[in-house]
């Protein structure tokens, strides 16, 4: 009894949202023809349907535009992004400090390896080795860019196009993160 | 059923479909603030500060907060302008930032509800100056309007607000508050009953309100 009570409640709401199809429609206009209670539930809620449809709208205050714009001028002004400087400079020290006792170790190996002949002279090849395969690396790299600068000039020049096009690209990621970082809303919306 | 209240939900529609659509000149003024121009940010600010204002403070209900609300929103809009679909409504887009914000104000305020057997508290005037009698009228039913959305949960309250001042439908709500439209339909039944029986309980609804009931 309850529930069909509350069904035909559900049809009235629709009805008054006019969102019930043409059989529910007259369903309801049926019912409400022959129940008094039933009316008398679908008076109250037409009259608040009625009420919150000639709702006034509150008129945003005279200063608010104002206030707006100056609080966005405040987010975006320097001072602002002196605070991220400082931030910056912040992380950099809180690095430097996190690093300081790596650096120790690593100096305090030098110091070993310099006092003792063997270790600094396996130390010396490695650092040869590595510096000769470097070398050679880059051998091959040069040989290739002139190879392929032969075998097609546009495309070698089309490549050195492409490296601004990436400079412009990542500082414009870097400025959209910034933006993105700052504020996240709670829905995309769009 | 009669005649007037179909009427009513023509004239609704009607204004609906001037909604789902951003007008080019707003679209154009969301590409240059998107370059950077604060002026045509301004443009956006001054078309749809009564509506963003209106949603704050029909949803906190108080209008300090609401402005501090809407300049959040708007703010929050400028932040990620980069995230707006020109395909889409930028009222419904700002809308959409505005309510959510206020909703999680609301969640942190974590506001104790009246019971809805409780009487309505009776109505104060903010300002103590005499004012036109029609100013007067008006100011009565919003505030009276204002303490009854006051009685219901913030999720029911900001769902009336966007069906009842803006007009969206059940999906366009639901789309907005990150929900399913059953859920929507739900709310707003609740909500409307709520209402309704509020109306019906008490015998202190101002005159000015009974004025919007009956002539609508």
């Amino acid at each position: 009894m309850a529930n069909e009570r509350e069904r035909r409640r559900t049809q009235m709401q629709q009805a008054i949202d006019d969102a019930d199809s043409p059989e529910m429609l007259s369903a309801v206009r049926e019912q409400l023809a022959t129940d008094a209670d039933d009316r008398a539930d679908f008076d109250r809620l037409r009259r608040t349907d009625r009420m919150l449809r000639a709702a006034p709208q509150e008129a945003a205050p005279e200063h608010l535009a104002l206030k707006i714009m100056a609080a966005l001028a405040q987010r975006l002004s320097p001072e602002n992004m002196r605070g991220s400087s400082a931030a910056l400079a912040i992380g950099l020290a809180a690095i430097a400090l996190l690093l300081t006792p790596l650096l120790a170790v690593v100096g305090w190996l030098a110091i070993a390896a310099i006092s003792s002949a063997t270790v600094l002279g396996g130390v010396f090849g490695q650092l040869t080795l590595l510096i000769g395969s470097l070398m050679g690396a880059l051998e091959r790299i040069v040989a290739g860019a002139q190879d392929l600068m032969q075998a097609s000039p546009e495309a070698s020049l089309a490549l050195l196009g492409l490296i601004p096009i990436a400079v412009l690209w990542m500082i414009r990621f870097r400025w959209s993160s910034e933006w993105n970082d700052d504020d996240e809303i709670g829905a995309d919306g769009g | 059923m009669d005649e007037e209240s179909v009427n009513e939900r023509g004239a609704s529609r009607r204004e609906k479909s001037a909604l789902s659509t951003t007008d080019p000149i707003v679209l154009e003024w969301v590409t240059a603030a998107l370059g950077g121009d604060q002026d045509a940010f301004a443009e956006l600010v001054y078309t749809y500060q009564d509506s963003v204002y209106n949603l704050c403070y029909r949803i906190l209900s108080d209008r300090v907060e609401a402005e501090d609300a809407a300049q959040e929103a708007f703010l929050r809009a400028y932040l990620n302008l980069g995230r707006f679909d020109a395909a889409r409504s930028f009222k419904t887009w700002l809308l959409t930032i505005a309510s959510n914000h206020c909703i999680d104000r609301l969640r942190r305020r974590r506001m104790k509800f009246l019971s809805i057997d409780d009487p309505l508290p009776s109505l104060t005037l903010s300002g103590d100056e005499p004012e036109p009698e029609d100013v007067t009228i008006v100011r009565e039913q919003s505030e009276g309007i204002q303490r009854l959305l006051d009685q219901i949960p913030p999720d029911y309250r900001a769902a009336i607000v966007l069906r009842y001042w803006y007009d969206y439908s059940y999906t366009e709500i639901a789309a907005m508050l990150e929900t399913t439209e059953s859920a929507i339909k739900s709310r707003l039944f609740r909500a409307r009953q709520m209402l309704a029986d509020l109306i019906g309980d008490t015998k202190t609804i101002p005159g000015a309100l009974t004025l919007l009931m009956e002539n609508g």
